[in-house]
């Protein structure tokens, strides 16, 4: 049984005639990378959302580590699943240094230990030095560093990224991409990332590909690219 | 969806927040209410006797006035907004606070001093008839003068709100513009005007309510529109249904154009990109441009605020000894002190709603949202009746004595009624700025939407609930009808103190305590742009 | 956001104290005797200077606080319809008659009792059922130019509807109260029909739409725009010792005309009080009324308000004098509560605005 298990999942807006999201089976393994791919208005970043708990699907079950988030009952608030986040326009909390960012979501009962985490999950994220700053004076690709800081200190178990590499600058995408997944794969994590872009996926350790809202293909980044399943995927792949 | 799913959703969706937006609703309408259900008993012959003989008039006058104030605010407004947006010239500073001045003075007030002014003892046909023996009547106590007024002390409400679009616009917007070989006129006309469009339309709304809901101007000028028609049924001919009536008709005129707003917005609200904004780089004017701006700038100045000022202030050295007392600070103090009381709730509650409406996504957040704007639109003399009638119910048949009635905390009610809309506004639109996503953020990291609400949406948008804040406190010291109905014993307000010296024709009595509120309004708009500055840095 | 918080205890002290500001008046039990109490709550249509500084005086004769609601006597009426019982106010005061009349029709006030009171004011000045008394009465008159008009042209109010004075006429607005008092007297003293068939002349002959105030059409005389205005006389006083040099040159070139001294007579309305049938205050009400109409007060009504006196004891001096003795209109005001909406009615249907 995977990490995170989704299954029949049907979405739609309220007032809106068409389903966003059909009949998707979703899943990730447990410290794993997965990407989910495809053009824009597929329903990728609804999916990363409805695994967030920012939407309520209209059908379908959720189950992270056999813990079931939501079924026809049951619907457990954003606050309560424990999932890191990454926006992406990052949603850094302007008001707040960079130190109070990444101290937001933790518990703050024992000081000594959080104190510890923060160092440790900024040096992480090679940004110790950038502790007392504010959000306005930092880079995008800074600002980027300290919102997975900020996602990761509490150890949530489940990383999601939407749209980490669209906004920075093409020639940096190579290399945030590589530190990005030391990053994950030192910290532990499982995560899910969004993109549209075919080079995401050297990163991941498994891939979905959706298209209109329902699941096209699945499978290792290899198997994917040596047989695309249809014209969509293939383009997506830039093939 | 079945009803376990029922169950489930309703789970998620009734919350406290709800549930607090719902008492909150339920206690602002009831006085609404209360009147319409005094509809069941009707006689209708004085509605049938107004719509033969006055109806006509009202919806002629209330048209005009609306339609012409609507374009003229529009063109003042919008012109005056972009030449403070693109270009910089000498007093640019000093004239982009002085435009919003006009608000300080309340429309009735501009109506006392312009109809002094032009009145046959006033300053111009006094100069006239002995400096040049020339016997001039210049009578502006008609549409055209109520006309004049609303629009020189109404247009800054879409002059602030205009310029606030514009002053976002983007600098690659203008640009590219530019580089397709467009000049700045034809720049404005059709890419910024288009554009501004949502945020055009909506400062003419503003403007256009309160034209329809003001009754002091027109009543003082004898122009007979649906405020003052709303009046002089209830009063002289007694009848408060056939009030009602006018009322609902006037409501739905204001809803109706609340809706066409709502339309032409379409799916748009006035949220901006995401992609990073460049501000836009003043250009400086040439010395002989500069001066055409000044002066074309200094205009809605000069009659919106130089002139009745100078007015007041030489009325006030003709009267001022009468005030050196304790009974006029005790106005001050009530004034004051009622208008910080009302300003803070109407906040508080149009925040709650506010956030209730952003959290929630189906129609009960539409719902929510629309009836906050309810009292805008009613006049204040029918939301005083109301609220009289209903607090009354409720002494007699729940305390069975006297708990509110005769109590400053009507009038309070009344007021939260009135202008919650525009608390509501300025705090929906911070809102606006901000998104959902550093609640969102707020919420992956573990707190729940109450301690979201206090640690990450208030802080930021702490500029729109002082804003709020600070407009509601501006409408609450200049409003008159509504605090004339409701005000207990011996309680006099600056608005209401003024109108009682006009009544008893000693106008230039007037003078003090209108001075003395539109200080308090400058100082209040001056404190509000130097908030907004310091935002925007 | 530690701020918000001395704001929020503020506003909340102000609201409880909110509470404890308003008058204690519990619904107690009616008692036959009324009691002596410390309070008396008026609702005024009036509280000029001369209001004020009477009232203070009273205060301090008496000991008695008084507590002044000022506003329209419609908005007033209105209130104290929708009070009923639990009404606080103990005197009902207008400027004019016939909304007084409209209180006693709408039961809201009570009878004065006093006879020492009701012996002062004669009786075509107070309700013939003495529900109300005034305190000062004025005419509604024509003023006019003295260097410009003989007024051997004028005569009564039902003439200005001849097509003679087309253009002439000088009026406010048929929504003041001056003037719907005048037409219900024209209703009452000549029909309907009659009033109505006036109105339209009167309108037909209007220098102007009606606009501004009384003084401001004494104005528009002075200023050519119309040879005769219809205006009460107290406003000539106030203009000829005006305080703006301009009105009193103004005040100064005009003279007043009292019409129909010939037929029934000039017609009058008052400045009165009724005492309000809830109130719990009456004898204090009444001490009121009286010190309202001793001959002190009355004289300071005349010499600084120029309103003529309703205490048949004290007589008018100086520019009151000056404008000589005229006959009263000999019809009850009692009548004008009865015909002043109708009135109000025909006069939107007849277009006098």
């Amino acid at each position: 049984m995977s990490y995170i298990n989704s299954a029949n999942l049907f979405f739609r807006y309220i007032n809106s005639i068409e389903d966003v999201l059909k009949n998707v089976n979703f899943c990730a393994n447990k410290g794993e990378i997965t990407a989910i791919l495809g053009e824009s208005g597929s329903g990728k970043s609804t999916l990363l959302r409805i695994l967030a708990g920012l939407e309520v699907p209209q059908k379908g079950k959720l189950t992270i580590n056999d813990r079931v988030l939501v079924d026809e009952e049951i619907f457990i608030p954003v606050e309560k699943r424990g999932i890191g986040m990454v926006f992406q326009d990052y949603a850094l909390f302007p008001h707040l240094s960079v130190e109070k960012n990444v101290l937001f979501g933790m518990n703050k009962k024992d000081k000594k230990l959080a104190k510890k985490r923060i160092h440790e999950v900024l040096d992480l994220v090679s940004m110790k030095e950038f502790i007392k700053r504010y959000p306005h004076e930092l880079s995008g690709g800074q600002q980027q560093r300290i919102a997975l800081a900020r996602a990761l200190a509490p150890r949530p178990g489940v990383i999601l990224l939407d749209e980490p590499f669209s906004n920075l600058d093409a020639n940096l995408q190579g290399r945030i991409r590589n530190e990005l997944k030391n990053i994950l794969k030192t910290s532990g994590e499982t995560a899910v990332f969004v993109s549209h872009d075919k080079d995401d996926l050297e990163i991941a350790d498994n891939v979905m590909i959706l298209y209109k809202g329902e699941v096209v293909q699945t499978g290792t980044p290899k198997e994917i690219l040596e047989s695309p399943k249809n014209e969509y995927v293939r383009h997506i792949l830039g093939l | 969806m079945n009803l376990r799913s029922l169950k489930r959703n309703l789970n998620i969706n009734l919350d406290s927040w709800l549930f607090i937006s719902i008492i909150l609703s339920f206690f602002l309408l009831a006085p609404i209410v209360t009147l319409f259900t005094s509809l069941a008993s009707q006689n209708i012959d004085t509605f049938i006797h107004i719509s033969k003989t006055l109806l006509p008039e009202y919806i002629k006058n209330s048209f005009l006035i609306a339609l012409f104030t609507g374009l003229f605010t529009m063109v003042i407004g919008v012109s005056t907004a972009w030449i403070l947006t693109m270009y910089e010239f000498k007093f640019s500073k000093i004239i982009n606070v002085g435009l919003i001045l006009p608000l300080a003075i309340p429309t009735y007030i501009a109506g006392y001093v312009y109809s002094g002014i032009f009145s046959y003892t006033g300053i111009i046909s006094r100069t006239a008839r002995n400096i040049f023996g020339y016997n001039l009547n210049l009578d502006v106590m008609n549409i055209y003068g109520v006309i004049f007024i609303f629009t020189f002390f109404l247009y800054p409400y879409v002059f602030i709100i205009t310029r606030s679009f514009f002053a976002k616009q983007s600098l690659s917007m203008l640009e590219s513009a530019k580089v397709l070989g467009k000049s700045d006129t034809q720049t404005f006309f059709f890419v910024v005007l288009p554009l501004a469009r949502t945020a055009i339309t909506g400062g003419i709304t503003l403007v256009i309510m309160e034209v329809l809901s003001a009754f002091g101007l027109p009543s003082y000028f004898g122009v007979q529109t649906f405020s003052t028609g709303i009046f002089r049924t209830w009063l002289t001919l007694g009848d408060t249904d056939a009030a009602i009536n006018l009322a609902i008709i006037l409501m739905g005129l204001v809803f109706t154009i609340i809706f066409i707003e709502k339309k032409s917005r379409g799916r748009r609200n006035y949220s901006f990109s995401n992609t990073k904004i460049r501000p836009i780089n003043k250009k400086q004017l040439s010395n002989k441009h500069s001066v055409i701006a000044i002066i074309f700038c200094m205009v809605p100045i000069l009659f919106g605020f130089i002139i009745p000022l100078m007015q007041l202030i030489s009325w006030t050295f003709m009267t001022y000894k009468d005030f050196i007392n304790y009974k006029f600070i005790k106005v001050i103090w009530n004034t004051f002190s009622i208008a910080i009381a009302g300003a803070i709730l109407t906040t508080i509650i149009a925040v709650i709603i506010s956030n209730t409406s952003r959290l929630k996504k189906g129609k009960i957040s539409k719902i929510l949202s629309k009836l906050t704007t309810i009292g805008y639109s009613i006049p204040g003399a029918v939301i005083a009746i109301g609220v009289m009638t209903f607090f009354i119910f409720v002494d007699r048949k729940i305390f069975k004595q006297k708990v509110f009635y005769g109590t400053l905390f009507l009038m309070v009610f009344a007021y939260i009624i009135r202008y919650l809309a525009v608390a509501y506004n300025s705090v929906e639109s911070g809102f606006d700025k901000i998104g959902m996503k550093f609640n969102e953020a707020s919420r992956t990291l573990g707190y729940g939407k109450t301690k979201t609400f206090f640690k990450v949406d208030i802080p930021m948008i702490k500029g729109s609930v002082i804003g709020a804040m600070i407009l509601t406190f501006l409408e609450i010291i200049k409003e008159l009808p509504l605090t004339l109905i409701l005000r207990p014993f011996n309680f006099q307000t600056l608005s209401t103190y003024s109108k009682q010296y006009v009544d008893d024709e000693m106008v230039q009595h007037s003078a003090i305590p209108s001075i003395v509120l539109i200080l308090i309004g400058i100082i209040i708009i001056v404190f509000f742009e130097t908030i907004n500055k310091k935002k925007e840095k | 956001m530690k701020k918000i918080i001395p704001f929020i205890v503020l506003s909340a002290g102000l609201l409880t104290g909110c509470f404890k500001n308003k008058e204690e008046v519990k619904v107690s039990s009616e008692t036959k005797t009324p009691k002596a109490t410390k309070e008396l709550n008026i609702y005024t249509q009036r509280n000029y200077d001369i209001d004020k500084e009477l009232i203070a005086e009273f205060e301090k004769e008496t000991g008695v606080t008084v507590n002044v609601s000022k506003a329209g006597a419609d908005e007033l009426l209105k209130k104290l319809e929708i009070e009923g019982k639990d009404t606080p106010a103990d005197l009902f005061i207008t400027t004019d008659a016939a909304r007084l009349g409209r209180a006693k029709d709408l039961d809201l006030l009570q009878p004065i009792k006093d006879k020492e009171v009701l012996d002062l004011v004669p009786a075509n000045i107070r309700d013939k059922d003495n529900y109300w008394t005034s305190f000062t009465y004025r005419a509604r008159i024509f003023a006019y130019n003295k260097a410009k008009t003989d007024p051997s042209v004028f005569s009564t109010y039902e003439d200005l509807a001849d097509p003679k004075w087309k253009g002439k006429i000088l009026v406010r607005s048929s929504t003041n109260s001056y003037n719907q008092a005048l037409i219900a007297s024209m209703i009452a003293a000549n029909g309907e029909e009659s009033a109505r068939k006036w109105i339209r002349g009167l309108v037909a002959n209007m220098a102007r739409s009606p606009k501004g105030n009384d003084r401001d059409q004494s104005k528009a005389v002075i200023a050519g725009i119309g040879e005769v205005a219809i205006i009460n006389t107290y406003y000539l006083g106030k203009m000829i010792h005006s305080a703006d040099p301009e009105e009193r040159k103004v005040g100064e070139q005009l003279a007043i005309f009292f019409p129909n001294q010939d037929g029934r007579g000039t017609h009058i309305n008052v400045s009165g009080m009724g005492i309000t049938k809830y109130s719990k205050n009456i004898i204090n009400a009444e001490k009121f009324i009286k010190f309202y109409l001793n001959e002190k007060s009355q004289s300071r009504f005349t010499n600084e308000n120029y309103e003529y006196p309703s205490n048949k004891n004290v007589a008018v001096n100086g520019t009151v004098k000056s404008w000589g003795d005229f006959k009263i209109d000999d019809l009850t005001l009692s009548e004008l509560g009865k015909n002043f909406r109708k009135g109000t009615i025909m006069a939107d249907e007849e277009g006098w605005k």
